[in-house]
């Protein structure tokens, strides 16, 4: 009596429920367009995480599960996808100045999205005078521990940190680390030393390890596609789990639910409606088409919640279906997990800071401001598309501009809850900016992107 | 219909009946063994049973408040506290007797570490109150153990959350 008991039947129910909607989302995925098929394993996943909402997600046990394997197996192959496409991609170009062009573009475009983010945060933050009112949320800012503020301290980033922290120490311990940074400056250093023994010595000294980086690349990108094909069902798991998150955390979420709607809002802005400015200005192609094109991606990115983890589906979505050049795509996408990062690094730490400022009845000046938003900006130069970069940025950014860090542990309870619409933000910054790289470097086909989505399955593919 | 779709569909019939089965089970299991503490004396024996009766209670599903549905709770909570009592009694007699008849420092210390234990595992905090020799066991753990009477607990553990 006491095994059967200690079973857990609600979970395993669940989870006969969800294989059972995953054998549905099968024989979708033969019929219907593939972006309509993460659609619909999204609200299945919602209806099941608001049907079977429970307490520490204890009957998502199982949900979770699968939904961390799909994480953990997407996370698996960014530094080798990221290492081969580069260096690839570099060689195959063949043309230094052509490499410095887009390294110069992308950097500067993802920083020109992160200066829009911010100039749009404040503005937003201002006219809403958010957290005006809202002095009750810190009022048990004195009960936080000690323990618990020296916790948080650690995690504080400053200037001199971010830059070390953006260039190489050992080659293996930034692939395993996934370093994003760390690992383009590895190909590329490898991309350059390669042109230049084959300019020097001629290409038949260096071309076996051409061929190498090529049938791995091939081999990478075909284990690729066996894992974006678990994509719909890792987005139903990863749904579910964070619709029960949600309502559990229903209690947090009423005192700060203004906040919580500010955040998405000026996130959905940067993501939809800056990026779509970008996107037909800079990029000139459809902004609608280009959501369209990418809505997988998108989807991962909210689901999963990491920017890195997304980048390998991000990467082939760009290539496959924008007709960003496979230079580009490999080089800029993952530029955009480290630099940027627009909702993690500009608009979250900013609404939490004037949330804060607000309700204690600060008056700030404009340069304090001013400050603010450079160390947003410098944040924004190598933060980790990582699960929990979020808390990371908040603290970095409190102790930059002398907030109590007491005040992010107490406004962490929707920390997880804004986390999908933050990453998405980045994700989509990051494939925006890959786009109109693309097209000033005039590495963008427009055949490609005009081409119609098929609706068969394997066209959904990698 | 396929086969492997029917045996989900199988599967997920009997998964509901054991979860509703369960949910049952689990709460008259619990009343069972509170019924089952009787009189609380400062046993072994009665130690265990009380034990047990706080582990299927802990085990209760909380999403639809099963712990409300436990007839006999208020007998349950009389039983902790009086054995928290007992348990804290047997400390301070322990200290009583290290001078009347040479217990050591040690002996004591189990006692009081062992009460401590007793109060944190069985009581949560506002029923600490309840116990009318609690004040007893702060004065022995400033006396005998280096955290004194914090009210116990290990060092606290900080958990950052995911982002």
């Amino acid at each position: 009596m006491d095994a059967l008991l200690s079973v857990n039947w609600i979970a395993l129910l669940v989870l006969m429920i969800a294989l059972l909607m995953f054998k549905v989302l099968n024989r979708l995925a033969y019929k219907i367009n593939w972006t309509f098929v993460i659609l619909i394993s999204m609200v299945m996943g919602a209806v099941i995480g608001i049907v079977f909402a429970s307490e520490n997600n204890s009957y998502l046990t199982w949900l979770g599960l699968i939904g961390d394997i799909y994480v953990n197996l997407i996370t698996a192959l960014v530094a080798p996808v990221i290492l081969v496409s580069v260096i690839s991609g570099l060689i195959a170009l063949n043309d230094k100045e052509k490499m410095k062009r887009i390294g110069t573009k992308s950097v500067f475009w993802l920083m020109i999205s992160s200066v829009i983010a911010v100039v749009i945060t404040i503005l937003f933050g201002m006219a809403t005078h958010i957290g005006n009112g809202a002095g009750a949320v810190f009022s048990d800012i004195a009960s936080v521990t000690d323990t618990t503020l020296s916790a948080y301290e650690e995690m504080g980033t400053s200037l001199d940190k971010i830059i070390l922290s953006l260039f190489p120490t050992n080659i293996v311990g930034d692939l395993a680390a996934d370093n994003i940074v760390a690992i383009i400056i590895i190909a590329v250093a490898i991309a350059v030393a390669y042109v230049n023994v084959a300019t020097d010595e001629g290409e038949g000294k260096v071309k076996a390890f051409k061929d190498f980086v090529e049938a791995f690349k091939k081999i990478i990108f075909h284990v690729l596609t066996f894992v974006i094909d678990l994509t719909p069902y890792a987005v139903l798991c990863l749904t579910a789990v964070s619709a029960s998150q949600l309502l559990s955390d229903k209690d947090a979420l009423v005192q700060l639910v203004i906040l919580v709607g500010l955040i998405y809002i000026v996130c959905l802005i940067q993501t939809y409606g800056v990026n779509a400015l970008l996107l037909k200005f800079g990029a000139k192609v459809s902004p609608l088409k280009f959501f369209k094109k990418t809505f997988d991606a998108q989807a991962t990115a909210f689901t999963t919640q990491s920017s890195v983890g997304t980048l390998p589906i991000t990467i082939d979505r760009l290539i496959r279906k924008v007709g960003v050049d496979e230079e580009v795509a490999n080089f800029s996408a993952p530029l955009g997990t480290t630099i940027g990062m627009a909702g993690c690094t500009c608009i979250w730490p900013i609404l939490l800071a004037m949330f804060y400022i607000n309700a204690t009845g600060q008056n700030w000046s404009a340069s304090q401001y001013l400050v603010m938003c450079f160390m947003c900006l410098v944040l924004s130069l190598g933060s980790a598309g990582m699960p929990g970069i979020g808390v990371v940025t908040a603290v970095s950014l409190f102790s930059a501009v002398n907030l109590p860090i007491a005040a992010v542990v107490l406004l962490i309870p929707i920390n997880n809850i804004t986390d999908m619409v933050r990453t998405l933000t980045n994700v989509v910054g990051a494939s925006v900016t890959a786009t109109v790289v693309a097209r000033n470097t005039d590495l963008l086909d427009d055949e490609v992107f005009e081409k119609e989505e098929m609706t068969q399955k394997k066209e959904g593919q990698a | 219909m396929k086969k492997s779709t029917i045996v989900l569909i199988v599967a997920a019939v009997v998964c509901l009946g054991l979860s509703a089965f369960s949910l049952k089970a689990s709460v008259s299991r619990t009343d069972k063994a509170i019924a089952a503490i009787g009189e609380v004396t400062y046993t072994d024996k009665c130690k265990e049973k009380i034990d047990r009766a706080v582990e299927y209670y802990n085990a209760l599903d909380p999403n639809f408040n099963l712990k409300d549905k436990i007839e006999n709770k208020k007998e349950f909570d009389t039983a902790k506290i009086e054995y928290a009592r007992l348990a804290i009694k047997a400390a301070s007699v322990a200290d009583a007797r290290k001078t009347a008849e040479g217990y050591s420092s040690d002996d004591v210390k189990k006692y009081v570490t062992e009460a401590r234990a007793v109060v944190d595992s069985y009581l949560t905090p506002d029923q600490y109150a309840l116990v009318e020799n609690y004040a007893d066991l702060t004065a022995l753990e400033s006396e005998y153990t280096s955290t004194g009477g914090s009210g116990g607990g290990d060092s606290e553990e900080v958990s950052i959350p995911m982002c």
